[in-house]
């Protein structure tokens, strides 16, 4: 620090003449910069509970996932989910404490298809070899995005969750190997997933009721989420706002939706709470399209937070729209 | 060929483009003669710092983005009148501070929010009827405040000492010019974003001083450039399919390019043939 031979007071090598209003909202302004993270830290600070020991540790990738494992499980599981269906499943940041579930888990189950990339290094860093990695998606027909436009994963779109058949098939994988690691609750196990798949056998039954009676089935999906979707309830994608999500439309692609729902009388369009835009309001100021708030994933919307309710929602809110 | 005005949002994205492309091209003038081009980019990723502030909070961002831009321009001004620290380094300090703060806020946000990208790169096809109006509103206070104090401005550009001895209030009209900037610089962030503002803020002005003497010229020169960069720009990016701001710095940077090569202020020398900049 030093001194300066100036008139005037001098203190710590500031020469504190006439300040400025100005200059006195810009020094409250950079204290307020120092002040944030050092709140924030204090604040945010909190301790996570310890897992309950002797119940088999399942960590899921999603939370449709978490809730069938729970179905199947019951107190003989501890589930927990990486995505609290705030974030998106395609632009999900893996946090440090994804590493130390994955290092403690027994089975992780997981949509596969190339949706979770994001997790292998952290799998492979977690250093658990004895980790049941279970997918979803394995003995499901997949298909490609919506109007035969190939999926950038030449394996096919991911998004088979969201039709509750191909759901079954997802439970039945969970279900054989639970069976492996903890043989001794097969029956349970079985038991438990019969009944929840006559459930969902009953809701596709109930909810595709409500569709076959829409006299215009069509929408506008806002990422390529819902073929396996609109193919089980018979709902018809005509186009997509964002095939790459994250990616928002050039002027040329949203003046091609524009057209299409002008032409072709497209009278919904849908948004996801995962992927917030400002296309949808546009499109809708600029054509009068409806806008039907749609999730793939539980946790987004008040009151949806496990798979029998995501499902029942989405459909009742496309069909609500399409009235 | 022309279809593409029967669009809503095609007409605003113009519209808006335009007015960003006016405003910056008059500030820029000052920014250019005054070497502020780095306190132009400091203040932009400031700005960036204010936007990502209020996407945690759900404020609008525009507005944050003011007060963070005209808190960093006050706090840089503050380290180099007060503590006596050199400029760039002033700039250099709290253009990464800013900028760390921006990225503690974005990890904090419970999800990605891809509107973000569109803050950094520009994401002028989504500006609605209400950014217009608060850009046409800051580009009218911000035109307002060059005419009113134009020659104030101008002896301030040209002499800065003389104009103090003259009896101008010089660091007032100083801190008054950098909010100027700091204002434009959030209207334009719609337009370009964040990364590429500060190009629009020099390239235009640049591109005049390469081609004249005269102040009155180079703001009229200074404001062709800069809408001829954004309005070709948005086309180009229509038919080409590519990104709106990059299209715009790039038609910018080339008529840049193109005035330096066919300057009249380089010419050889009659005699000796070497390059005379005059």
């Amino acid at each position: 620090m030093t001194k300066f031979q100036f008139q005037g007071r001098v203190v710590w090598g500031m020469d504190l003449g006439f300040w400025t209003l100005f200059e006195l909202w810009a020094l409250g302004f950079g204290l307020f910069g120092i002040l944030t993270p050092a709140l924030i830290l204090l604040f945010t600070s909190c301790s996570r509970p310890a897992p309950e020991k002797a119940r088999i540790h399942i960590v899921t990738t999603l939370g449709v996932l978490a809730d069938w494992a729970r179905q199947v499980g019951g107190d003989r599981v501890q589930v927990t989910s990486l995505l609290t269906g705030l974030e998106g499943e395609h632009t999900y940041e893996v946090k440090p404490e994804d590493t130390r579930l994955i290092a403690r888990a027994g089975i992780l189950f997981r949509v596969g298809l190339g949706l979770e990339d994001w997790l292998n290094p952290v799998i492979q860093n977690a250093g658990n070899p004895r980790l049941v990695i279970v997918e979803a998606s394995a003995n499901v027909p997949t298909l490609q995005d919506a109007n035969g436009r190939e999926h950038q994963n030449p394996l096919g779109n991911p998004h088979v969750w969201l039709d509750p058949k191909l759901a079954e098939i997802g439970i039945e994988n969970l279900v054989a190997a639970l069976v492996r690691v903890d043989p001794t609750g097969e029956s349970l196990y079985r038991t438990r997933a019969r009944a929840y798949s006559l459930r969902l056998d009953s809701l596709t039954q109930a909810l595709t009721a409500l569709v076959v009676e829409l006299p215009d089935c069509r929408f506008i999906a806002f990422h390529e989420a819902w073929p396996y979707f609109a193919e089980r309830f018979g709902f018809q994608i005509a186009a997509s706002v964002e095939p790459v999500p994250g990616h928002e439309p050039s002027a040329r692609e949203i003046a091609r939706l524009t057209d299409l729902i002008r032409t072709q009388g497209i009278r919904v369009i849908g948004s996801e709470p995962q992927l917030p835009s400002d296309i949808t309001t546009m499109l809708t100021r600029e054509t009068g399209v409806r806008v039907a708030i749609l999730t793939p994933l539980t946790g987004a919307i008040h009151g949806v937070d496990d798979y029998v309710s995501l499902i029942r929602y989405n459909i009742e809110t496309l069909v609500s729209a399409l009235q | 060929m022309f279809d593409l005005l029967h669009y809503g949002f095609m007409q605003r994205a113009l519209l808006g483009s335009f007015l960003v492309g006016t405003v910056c091209s008059f500030i820029g003038v000052y920014v250019v003669l005054r070497g502020m081009a780095f306190m132009g980019d400091g203040i932009a990723h400031a700005s960036f710092g204010g936007v990502t502030l209020g996407f945690l909070l759900g404020i609008n961002p525009l507005f944050t983005a003011i007060v963070f831009a005209l808190g960093t321009a006050g706090l840089i001004q503050f380290a180099q009148r007060r503590a006596r620290i050199r400029l760039d380094t002033a700039i250099g300090i709290f253009f990464s501070f800013t900028m760390a703060l921006a990225i503690l806020f974005i990890g904090l946000m419970r999800s990605y929010d891809a509107r973000l990208y569109g803050y950094l790169f520009g994401n002028v096809l989504g500006m609605s009827s209400g950014n217009l109006v608060l850009t046409a509103a800051l580009a009218v206070v911000v035109t307002a405040a060059i005419a009113l104090l134009f020659k104030e401005f101008k002896f301030l550009a040209f002499d800065e000492e003389a104009a103090r001895a003259a009896g101008l209030p010089t660091p007032l009209l100083s801190t008054l010019l950098l909010l100027l900037v700091a204002l434009t610089i959030v209207v334009s962030i719609k337009a370009v974003g964040i990364i590429l503002v500060a190009s629009l803020l020099v390239a235009p002005a640049a591109t005049a001083y390469q081609l004249t003497n005269r102040f009155g010229t180079m703001f009229f020169l200074s404001w062709l450039a800069g809408v001829v960069s954004c309005l070709s720009g948005m086309f180009i990016s229509y038919w080409l399919n590519i990104p709106s701001g990059a299209s715009i710095v790039l038609v910018a940077t080339l008529l840049f390019a193109l005035a330096a090569v066919f300057s009249p202020k380089r010419r050889p020398c009659k005699v000796c043939g070497a390059e005379i900049a005059k």
